[in-house]
Protein backbone atom coordinates (compact mmCIF):
# COMPACT_ATOMS: atom_id res chain seq x y z
CA UNK A 1 0.00 0.00 0.00
CA UNK A 2 1.39 3.37 -1.00
CA UNK A 3 1.56 6.24 1.44
CA UNK A 4 -1.22 8.02 -0.39
CA UNK A 5 -3.43 4.91 -0.38
CA UNK A 6 -2.72 4.40 3.25
CA UNK A 7 -3.61 8.03 4.03
CA UNK A 8 -6.88 7.57 2.17
CA UNK A 9 -7.48 4.35 4.07
CA UNK A 10 -6.95 6.26 7.33
CA UNK A 11 -9.53 8.81 6.31
CA UNK A 12 -12.00 6.06 5.44
CA UNK A 13 -11.53 4.51 8.85
CA UNK A 14 -12.28 7.80 10.56
CA UNK A 15 -15.34 8.23 8.35
CA UNK A 16 -16.48 4.75 9.37
CA UNK A 17 -16.06 5.64 13.01
CA UNK A 18 -18.01 8.82 12.41
CA UNK A 19 -20.76 6.63 10.95
CA UNK A 20 -20.87 4.55 14.11
CA UNK A 21 -18.45 1.68 13.52
CA UNK A 22 -17.06 1.06 16.96
CA UNK A 23 -15.67 -2.36 16.17
CA UNK A 24 -13.56 -2.92 13.06
CA UNK A 25 -12.83 0.74 12.24
CA UNK A 26 -11.95 1.59 15.81
CA UNK A 27 -9.82 -1.56 16.07
CA UNK A 28 -7.96 -0.71 12.87
CA UNK A 29 -7.33 2.88 13.98
CA UNK A 30 -6.02 1.47 17.23
CA UNK A 31 -3.78 -0.98 15.42
CA UNK A 32 -2.37 1.76 13.24
CA UNK A 33 -1.94 4.53 15.79
CA UNK A 34 -2.03 2.87 19.23
CA UNK A 35 1.75 2.50 19.39
CA UNK A 36 2.35 6.10 18.36
CA UNK A 37 -0.27 7.45 20.76
CA UNK A 38 1.26 5.38 23.53
CA UNK A 39 4.70 6.75 22.63
CA UNK A 40 3.47 10.35 22.69
CA UNK A 41 1.75 9.88 26.04
CA UNK A 42 4.74 8.08 27.49
CA UNK A 43 7.06 10.85 26.30
CA UNK A 44 4.83 13.53 27.83
CA UNK A 45 4.05 11.83 31.13
CA UNK A 46 7.31 9.93 31.62
CA UNK A 47 5.26 7.13 33.17
CA UNK A 48 3.98 4.10 31.37
CA UNK A 49 1.16 3.55 33.87
CA UNK A 50 -0.16 7.08 33.38
CA UNK A 51 0.26 6.76 29.63
CA UNK A 52 -1.81 3.56 29.62
CA UNK A 53 -4.58 5.25 31.55
CA UNK A 54 -4.64 8.15 29.11
CA UNK A 55 -4.49 5.88 26.08
CA UNK A 56 -8.04 4.73 26.67
CA UNK A 57 -9.26 8.31 27.01
CA UNK A 58 -7.53 9.30 23.78
CA UNK A 59 -9.24 6.58 21.76
CA UNK A 60 -12.59 7.38 23.29
CA UNK A 61 -12.03 10.99 22.28
CA UNK A 62 -11.00 9.97 18.78
CA UNK A 63 -14.28 8.10 18.51
CA UNK A 64 -16.28 11.07 19.75
CA UNK A 65 -14.49 13.60 17.55
CA UNK A 66 -14.48 11.47 14.41
CA UNK A 67 -17.62 13.19 13.01
CA UNK A 68 -15.86 16.57 13.16
CA UNK A 69 -12.61 15.38 11.55
CA UNK A 70 -11.78 17.63 8.55
CA UNK A 71 -9.32 15.99 6.12
CA UNK A 72 -8.51 19.39 4.62
CA UNK A 73 -7.05 20.60 7.89
CA UNK A 74 -4.89 17.65 8.95
CA UNK A 75 -3.94 14.13 8.03
CA UNK A 76 -5.41 11.42 10.23
CA UNK A 77 -1.99 10.83 11.73
CA UNK A 78 -1.60 14.50 12.68
CA UNK A 79 -5.19 14.60 13.94
CA UNK A 80 -4.53 11.60 16.18
CA UNK A 81 -1.22 13.05 17.42
CA UNK A 82 -2.86 16.42 18.11
CA UNK A 83 -5.59 14.84 20.24
CA UNK A 84 -3.13 12.57 22.06
CA UNK A 85 -0.74 15.43 22.72
CA UNK A 86 -3.56 17.66 23.93
CA UNK A 87 -4.78 14.99 26.37
CA UNK A 88 -1.27 14.30 27.55
CA UNK A 89 -0.42 17.97 28.13
CA UNK A 90 -3.70 18.46 30.02
CA UNK A 91 -2.86 15.49 32.26
CA UNK A 92 0.69 16.76 32.75
CA UNK A 93 -0.56 20.20 33.81
CA UNK A 94 -3.10 18.60 36.13
CA UNK A 95 -0.29 16.60 37.71
CA UNK A 96 1.80 19.75 38.08
CA UNK A 97 -1.12 21.52 39.77
CA UNK A 98 -1.29 18.62 42.23
CA UNK A 99 2.37 19.18 43.00
CA UNK A 100 3.79 16.57 40.64
CA UNK A 101 6.84 17.13 38.51
CA UNK A 102 7.12 18.85 35.17
CA UNK A 103 7.81 17.16 31.88
CA UNK A 104 10.73 14.80 32.22
CA UNK A 105 11.78 13.38 28.87
CA UNK A 106 12.31 9.67 28.86
CA UNK A 107 15.70 8.47 27.85
CA UNK A 108 16.35 8.95 24.17
CA UNK A 109 15.68 5.83 22.17
CA UNK A 110 16.19 4.93 18.54
CA UNK A 111 13.82 6.56 16.13
CA UNK A 112 10.62 4.98 15.08
CA UNK A 113 10.54 1.26 14.53
CA UNK A 114 7.61 -0.66 13.10
CA UNK A 115 5.64 -2.53 15.74
CA UNK A 116 6.00 -6.28 15.65
CA UNK A 117 2.27 -6.87 15.20
CA UNK A 118 1.99 -4.89 11.93
CA UNK A 119 1.27 -6.73 8.68
CA UNK A 120 4.14 -6.80 6.14
CA UNK A 121 2.58 -4.11 3.95
CA UNK A 122 1.90 -1.94 6.98
CA UNK A 123 5.38 -2.59 8.22
CA UNK A 124 6.75 -1.45 4.90
CA UNK A 125 4.69 1.73 4.97
CA UNK A 126 5.72 2.40 8.52
CA UNK A 127 9.34 1.88 7.67
CA UNK A 128 9.06 4.22 4.70
CA UNK A 129 7.54 6.89 6.90
CA UNK A 130 10.17 6.14 9.50
CA UNK A 131 12.89 6.78 7.00
CA UNK A 132 11.26 10.03 5.96
CA UNK A 133 10.89 11.22 9.52
CA UNK A 134 14.45 10.23 10.37
CA UNK A 135 15.75 12.26 7.50
CA UNK A 136 13.60 15.23 8.47
CA UNK A 137 14.69 15.19 12.10
CA UNK A 138 18.32 14.83 11.12
CA UNK A 139 18.10 18.34 9.74
CA UNK A 140 17.46 19.78 13.24
CA UNK A 141 20.25 21.13 15.38
CA UNK A 142 20.51 20.04 19.01
CA UNK A 143 19.25 23.38 20.34
CA UNK A 144 16.32 23.36 17.90
CA UNK A 145 15.48 19.81 18.93
CA UNK A 146 15.66 20.74 22.63
CA UNK A 147 13.35 23.73 22.20
CA UNK A 148 10.86 21.72 20.15
CA UNK A 149 10.98 18.83 22.63
CA UNK A 150 10.12 21.13 25.54
CA UNK A 151 7.28 22.84 23.69
CA UNK A 152 5.77 19.84 21.94
CA UNK A 153 6.06 17.25 24.70
CA UNK A 154 6.60 19.49 27.71
CA UNK A 155 3.65 21.76 26.97
CA UNK A 156 5.79 24.83 27.66
CA UNK A 157 5.31 28.18 25.97
CA UNK A 158 8.37 29.95 24.58
CA UNK A 159 8.48 32.10 27.71
CA UNK A 160 8.44 29.07 29.98
CA UNK A 161 11.17 27.45 27.96
CA UNK A 162 13.27 30.62 28.20
CA UNK A 163 12.93 30.51 31.99
CA UNK A 164 13.52 26.76 32.07
CA UNK A 165 16.81 26.80 30.20
CA UNK A 166 17.70 30.37 31.11
CA UNK A 167 18.07 31.96 27.69
CA UNK A 168 16.30 34.97 26.16
CA UNK A 169 12.75 34.52 24.92
CA UNK A 170 13.76 35.77 21.49
CA UNK A 171 16.36 33.04 21.23
CA UNK A 172 13.82 30.38 22.13
CA UNK A 173 11.33 31.68 19.58
CA UNK A 174 14.03 31.81 16.97
CA UNK A 175 15.05 28.19 17.63
CA UNK A 176 11.46 26.94 17.53
CA UNK A 177 10.55 28.85 14.38
CA UNK A 178 13.70 27.83 12.56
CA UNK A 179 13.28 24.22 13.71
CA UNK A 180 9.70 24.09 12.49
CA UNK A 181 10.73 25.56 9.15
CA UNK A 182 13.39 22.89 8.84
CA UNK A 183 10.85 20.15 9.49
CA UNK A 184 8.35 21.69 7.11
CA UNK A 185 10.91 21.98 4.35
CA UNK A 186 12.09 18.42 4.89
CA UNK A 187 8.54 17.12 4.84
CA UNK A 188 7.76 18.95 1.62
CA UNK A 189 10.95 17.74 -0.03
CA UNK A 190 10.06 14.12 0.72
CA UNK A 191 6.63 14.15 -0.78
CA UNK A 192 4.72 16.39 1.48
CA UNK A 193 1.28 15.65 2.76
CA UNK A 194 -0.92 12.74 1.86
CA UNK B 1 11.67 44.83 9.84
CA UNK B 2 9.00 42.22 10.44
CA UNK B 3 6.57 41.74 7.58
CA UNK B 4 3.10 40.25 7.77
CA UNK B 5 4.52 37.16 6.12
CA UNK B 6 7.21 36.80 8.74
CA UNK B 7 4.67 37.37 11.45
CA UNK B 8 2.38 34.67 10.02
CA UNK B 9 5.20 32.13 9.79
CA UNK B 10 6.30 32.95 13.30
CA UNK B 11 2.79 32.46 14.66
CA UNK B 12 2.18 29.30 12.63
CA UNK B 13 5.48 27.75 13.71
CA UNK B 14 4.98 28.59 17.39
CA UNK B 15 1.39 27.33 17.38
CA UNK B 16 2.22 24.12 15.54
CA UNK B 17 5.04 23.46 18.01
CA UNK B 18 2.71 24.11 20.94
CA UNK B 19 4.90 27.00 22.12
CA UNK B 20 2.51 29.87 21.45
CA UNK B 21 0.81 31.90 24.13
CA UNK B 22 -2.98 32.22 24.14
CA UNK B 23 -2.69 35.68 22.57
CA UNK B 24 -0.52 34.35 19.77
CA UNK B 25 -2.91 31.47 19.18
CA UNK B 26 -5.82 33.88 18.83
CA UNK B 27 -3.82 36.06 16.46
CA UNK B 28 -3.12 33.06 14.24
CA UNK B 29 -6.77 31.97 14.33
CA UNK B 30 -7.72 35.43 13.09
CA UNK B 31 -5.20 35.22 10.26
CA UNK B 32 -6.21 31.79 8.95
CA UNK B 33 -9.93 32.12 9.47
CA UNK B 34 -10.65 33.79 6.13
CA UNK B 35 -7.49 32.79 4.26
CA UNK B 36 -7.44 29.25 2.81
CA UNK B 37 -3.84 29.61 1.72
CA UNK B 38 -2.76 30.57 5.21
CA UNK B 39 -4.84 27.68 6.52
CA UNK B 40 -3.03 25.27 4.20
CA UNK B 41 0.35 26.61 5.22
CA UNK B 42 -0.52 26.26 8.86
CA UNK B 43 -1.51 22.68 8.16
CA UNK B 44 1.95 22.06 6.74
CA UNK B 45 3.48 23.34 9.97
CA UNK B 46 1.20 21.09 11.99
CA UNK B 47 2.11 18.06 9.89
CA UNK B 48 5.78 18.96 10.34
CA UNK B 49 5.29 19.20 14.08
CA UNK B 50 3.60 15.81 14.11
CA UNK B 51 6.84 14.37 12.78
CA UNK B 52 8.21 14.86 16.28
CA UNK B 53 5.60 12.39 17.51
CA UNK B 54 6.02 10.04 14.63
CA UNK B 55 9.75 9.94 15.33
CA UNK B 56 9.24 8.58 18.81
CA UNK B 57 10.04 4.92 19.37
CA UNK B 58 6.79 3.02 19.36
CA UNK B 59 5.48 1.85 22.70
CA UNK B 60 3.46 -1.34 22.75
CA UNK B 61 -0.06 -0.39 23.80
CA UNK B 62 -1.70 -2.57 26.43
CA UNK B 63 -4.05 -5.29 25.30
CA UNK B 64 -7.80 -4.94 25.31
CA UNK B 65 -7.84 -1.18 25.76
CA UNK B 66 -10.69 -0.96 23.28
CA UNK B 67 -13.11 -3.11 25.28
CA UNK B 68 -13.68 -0.48 27.96
CA UNK B 69 -13.66 2.19 25.22
CA UNK B 70 -16.44 0.32 23.42
CA UNK B 71 -18.25 -0.13 26.70
CA UNK B 72 -18.10 3.64 27.23
CA UNK B 73 -19.24 4.22 23.67
CA UNK B 74 -22.23 1.91 24.14
CA UNK B 75 -23.24 3.52 27.41
CA UNK B 76 -22.56 7.16 26.56
CA UNK B 77 -22.60 7.65 22.82
CA UNK B 78 -25.80 8.37 20.93
CA UNK B 79 -24.06 7.39 17.70
CA UNK B 80 -25.27 3.98 16.52
CA UNK B 81 -23.43 1.62 14.25
CA UNK B 82 -22.67 -1.97 13.45
CA UNK B 83 -21.49 -4.02 16.36
CA UNK B 84 -19.47 -7.18 15.91
CA UNK B 85 -20.77 -10.25 17.70
CA UNK B 86 -18.61 -11.37 20.58
CA UNK B 87 -15.83 -13.69 19.43
CA UNK B 88 -14.53 -16.77 21.19
CA UNK B 89 -12.00 -14.80 23.10
CA UNK B 90 -14.40 -12.01 23.85
CA UNK B 91 -14.72 -10.97 27.39
CA UNK B 92 -17.52 -8.90 28.77
CA UNK B 93 -16.56 -5.35 29.76
CA UNK B 94 -16.81 -6.41 33.36
CA UNK B 95 -14.27 -9.17 32.85
CA UNK B 96 -11.54 -7.27 31.06
CA UNK B 97 -8.82 -5.26 32.71
CA UNK B 98 -10.65 -2.04 32.53
CA UNK B 99 -8.43 0.95 33.16
CA UNK B 100 -11.40 3.26 33.37
CA UNK B 101 -13.03 0.96 35.89
CA UNK B 102 -9.75 0.77 37.76
CA UNK B 103 -9.78 4.54 37.95
CA UNK B 104 -13.40 4.48 38.98
CA UNK B 105 -12.57 1.90 41.65
CA UNK B 106 -9.69 4.07 42.80
CA UNK B 107 -12.06 6.99 42.87
CA UNK B 108 -14.57 4.88 44.81
CA UNK B 109 -11.83 3.90 47.27
CA UNK B 110 -10.89 7.55 47.63
CA UNK B 111 -14.55 8.42 48.13
CA UNK B 112 -14.95 5.64 50.69
CA UNK B 113 -11.80 6.76 52.45
CA UNK B 114 -13.10 10.29 52.42
CA UNK B 115 -16.46 9.15 53.83
CA UNK B 116 -14.73 7.07 56.51
CA UNK B 117 -12.48 9.99 57.38
CA UNK B 118 -15.48 12.29 57.53
CA UNK B 119 -17.38 9.78 59.68
CA UNK B 120 -14.37 9.42 61.97
CA UNK B 121 -14.11 13.15 62.29
CA UNK B 122 -17.84 13.36 62.93
CA UNK B 123 -17.50 10.65 65.60
CA UNK B 124 -14.60 12.51 67.18
CA UNK B 125 -16.61 15.69 67.00
CA UNK B 126 -19.60 14.01 68.65
CA UNK B 127 -17.37 12.53 71.37
CA UNK B 128 -15.75 15.88 71.86
CA UNK B 129 -19.17 17.50 71.97
CA UNK B 130 -20.38 14.97 74.60
CA UNK B 131 -17.19 15.46 76.52
CA UNK B 132 -17.67 19.22 76.35
CA UNK B 133 -21.28 18.78 77.41
CA UNK B 134 -20.16 16.74 80.46
CA UNK B 135 -17.57 19.35 81.25
CA UNK B 136 -20.17 22.09 80.96
CA UNK B 137 -22.51 20.18 83.31
CA UNK B 138 -19.68 19.65 85.78
CA UNK B 139 -18.74 23.28 85.58
CA UNK B 140 -22.39 24.29 86.10
CA UNK B 141 -22.66 22.05 89.18
CA UNK B 142 -19.35 23.29 90.52
CA UNK B 143 -20.48 26.83 89.86
CA UNK B 144 -23.74 26.22 91.76
CA UNK B 145 -21.80 24.63 94.63
CA UNK B 146 -19.41 27.56 94.66
CA UNK B 147 -22.32 30.02 94.66
CA UNK B 148 -23.97 28.14 97.55
CA UNK B 149 -20.64 28.12 99.36
CA UNK B 150 -20.23 31.83 98.74
CA UNK B 151 -23.77 32.44 100.00
CA UNK B 152 -23.00 30.43 103.14
CA UNK B 153 -19.77 32.34 103.60
CA UNK B 154 -21.62 35.63 103.18
CA UNK B 155 -24.18 34.60 105.77
CA UNK B 156 -21.43 33.49 108.08
CA UNK B 157 -19.58 36.72 107.47
CA UNK B 158 -22.72 38.68 108.23
CA UNK B 159 -23.15 36.72 111.44
CA UNK B 160 -19.54 37.24 112.36
CA UNK B 161 -19.81 40.89 111.48
CA UNK B 162 -22.89 41.17 113.67
CA UNK B 163 -21.11 39.37 116.47
CA UNK B 164 -18.09 41.55 115.94
CA UNK B 165 -20.21 44.67 116.13
CA UNK B 166 -21.87 43.27 119.24
CA UNK B 167 -18.51 42.48 120.71
CA UNK B 168 -17.29 45.91 119.74
CA UNK B 169 -20.23 47.47 121.44
CA UNK B 170 -19.60 45.29 124.47
CA UNK B 171 -15.97 46.27 124.52
CA UNK B 172 -17.04 49.85 124.12
CA UNK B 173 -19.37 49.49 127.09
CA UNK B 174 -16.68 47.78 129.07
CA UNK B 175 -14.35 50.60 128.17
CA UNK B 176 -16.93 53.03 129.44
CA UNK B 177 -17.16 50.97 132.58
CA UNK B 178 -13.45 50.93 133.01
CA UNK B 179 -13.35 54.63 132.32
CA UNK B 180 -16.03 55.20 134.91
CA UNK B 181 -14.47 52.86 137.45
CA UNK B 182 -11.16 54.61 137.12
CA UNK B 183 -12.85 57.93 138.04
CA UNK B 184 -11.61 58.85 141.55
CA UNK B 185 -14.87 60.50 142.67
CA UNK B 186 -17.15 57.80 141.28
CA UNK B 187 -20.33 57.36 143.31
CA UNK B 188 -23.25 55.00 142.96
CA UNK B 189 -26.90 55.72 143.59
CA UNK B 190 -29.51 52.98 143.70
CA UNK B 191 -33.22 53.59 143.23
CA UNK B 192 -35.82 50.93 143.84
CA UNK B 193 -39.41 50.76 142.64
CA UNK B 194 -42.47 49.22 144.21
CA UNK B 195 -42.67 46.02 142.23
CA UNK B 196 -38.99 45.15 142.19
CA UNK B 197 -37.35 47.33 139.54
CA UNK B 198 -34.00 48.78 140.44
CA UNK B 199 -31.93 51.57 138.96
CA UNK B 200 -28.19 51.91 139.45
CA UNK B 201 -26.71 55.31 138.64
CA UNK B 202 -22.93 55.69 138.44
CA UNK B 203 -22.09 59.32 138.86
CA UNK B 204 -18.89 60.97 137.69
CA UNK B 205 -19.06 64.46 139.20
CA UNK B 206 -15.80 65.55 137.65
CA UNK B 207 -16.98 65.01 134.10
CA UNK B 208 -20.62 65.58 135.01
CA UNK B 209 -21.90 62.37 133.49
CA UNK B 210 -24.10 59.49 134.58
CA UNK B 211 -24.15 55.89 133.59
CA UNK B 212 -27.57 54.45 134.28
CA UNK B 213 -28.71 50.83 134.41
CA UNK B 214 -32.31 49.89 135.07
CA UNK B 215 -33.32 46.34 135.93
CA UNK B 216 -36.67 44.53 135.88
CA UNK B 217 -38.71 47.38 134.51
CA UNK B 218 -41.91 45.99 132.96
CA UNK B 219 -42.22 45.69 129.21
CA UNK B 220 -43.85 48.62 127.44
CA UNK B 221 -45.48 49.07 124.02
CA UNK B 222 -43.28 49.77 121.03
CA UNK B 223 -44.49 53.37 120.86
CA UNK B 224 -43.30 54.08 124.36
CA UNK B 225 -39.91 54.71 126.00
CA UNK B 226 -38.65 54.81 129.56
CA UNK B 227 -37.40 58.32 130.12
CA UNK B 228 -34.96 59.49 132.83
CA UNK B 229 -35.51 62.76 134.61
CA UNK B 230 -33.19 64.98 136.70
CA UNK B 231 -35.16 66.54 139.47
CA UNK B 232 -33.65 69.84 140.52
CA UNK B 233 -34.77 71.85 143.47
CA UNK B 234 -35.01 74.98 141.38
CA UNK B 235 -35.86 73.63 137.89
CA UNK B 236 -38.12 70.78 138.83
CA UNK B 237 -38.04 67.75 136.42
CA UNK B 238 -35.55 68.18 133.60
CA UNK B 239 -35.46 65.64 130.71
CA UNK B 240 -32.27 63.52 130.93
CA UNK B 241 -32.87 61.19 127.98
CA UNK B 242 -34.53 57.91 127.16
CA UNK B 243 -33.17 54.55 128.23
CA UNK B 244 -32.04 52.04 125.61
CA UNK B 245 -32.96 48.41 126.00
CA UNK B 246 -30.07 45.97 125.98
CA UNK B 247 -30.29 42.35 124.82
CA UNK B 248 -30.42 41.16 128.43
CA UNK B 249 -33.54 43.31 128.82
CA UNK B 250 -31.60 45.75 130.98
CA UNK B 251 -32.12 49.41 130.15
CA UNK B 252 -29.21 51.76 130.04
CA UNK B 253 -28.33 55.33 129.29
CA UNK B 254 -25.23 57.43 129.28
CA UNK B 255 -26.13 60.91 130.33
CA UNK B 256 -24.27 64.16 130.36
CA UNK B 257 -25.55 66.63 132.88
CA UNK B 258 -26.45 70.04 131.43
CA UNK B 259 -23.84 72.64 132.28
CA UNK B 260 -26.37 74.94 133.92
CA UNK B 261 -27.89 72.31 136.15
CA UNK B 262 -26.25 72.02 139.56
CA UNK B 263 -28.72 71.15 142.28
CA UNK B 264 -29.93 67.74 141.22
CA UNK B 265 -31.58 66.15 144.22
CA UNK B 266 -33.43 63.21 142.80
CA UNK B 267 -33.82 61.11 139.64
CA UNK B 268 -36.96 59.53 138.27
CA UNK B 269 -37.96 57.18 135.39
CA UNK B 270 -41.37 57.41 133.71
CA UNK B 271 -43.05 55.89 130.69
CA UNK B 272 -43.39 58.46 127.95
CA UNK B 273 -44.12 58.68 124.27
CA UNK B 274 -41.45 57.36 121.87
CA UNK B 275 -38.45 59.63 121.91
CA UNK B 276 -39.32 61.27 125.20
CA UNK B 277 -41.36 64.20 126.45
CA UNK B 278 -40.72 67.71 127.80
CA UNK B 279 -42.71 67.08 130.95
CA UNK B 280 -43.03 63.84 132.85
CA UNK B 281 -46.38 62.07 132.93
CA UNK B 282 -46.83 61.90 136.62
CA UNK B 283 -48.99 58.79 136.78
CA UNK B 284 -46.43 56.97 134.67
CA UNK B 285 -43.46 57.50 136.96
CA UNK B 286 -42.19 54.05 137.85
CA UNK B 287 -39.14 54.85 139.95
CA UNK B 288 -38.10 57.94 141.80
CA UNK B 289 -35.59 58.47 144.57
CA UNK B 290 -32.81 60.59 146.00
CA UNK B 291 -29.24 60.48 144.80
Amino acid sequence: MTAAARAQDDRDLVAAMAAGDSTSALSEIYNRFGGMVMAVLYRIMGSRAEAEELLQEVFLELWRRAPTYDPTRASVSTWVVTIARSRGIDALRARQRRGGGRHQPVEEAPLMQAPEHERPDERMATNQRSQRVREALAELSDVQREALELSYFGGMSHREIAEHIDIPVGTVKSRIISGMKVLRTALAAQGGLQ
Amino acid sequence: MTTDRDRFEELAALCAAGAATAVEQRALDALILADPIAMAEYREFCEAGALLAEALPRESPPAQVLDPVRHSIQTTSSRGGPQSPPGPGHKSPAEVIDLASRRLRRSAVMTTASVVATAAMALLWLRERDHNSELREKLAIESQLREAQVARERTRNAQLTGELHKASRHVENLSKWVDFVQTPQLSLATLSGDDGPTVKIFIDPEKRRWLVFAYELPSIPEDRDYQLWFISQQEGPVPAGVLQRRPDRTLEAEITIPADLFDIQQAAISIEKKGGAEEPTLDQIKIIGPL
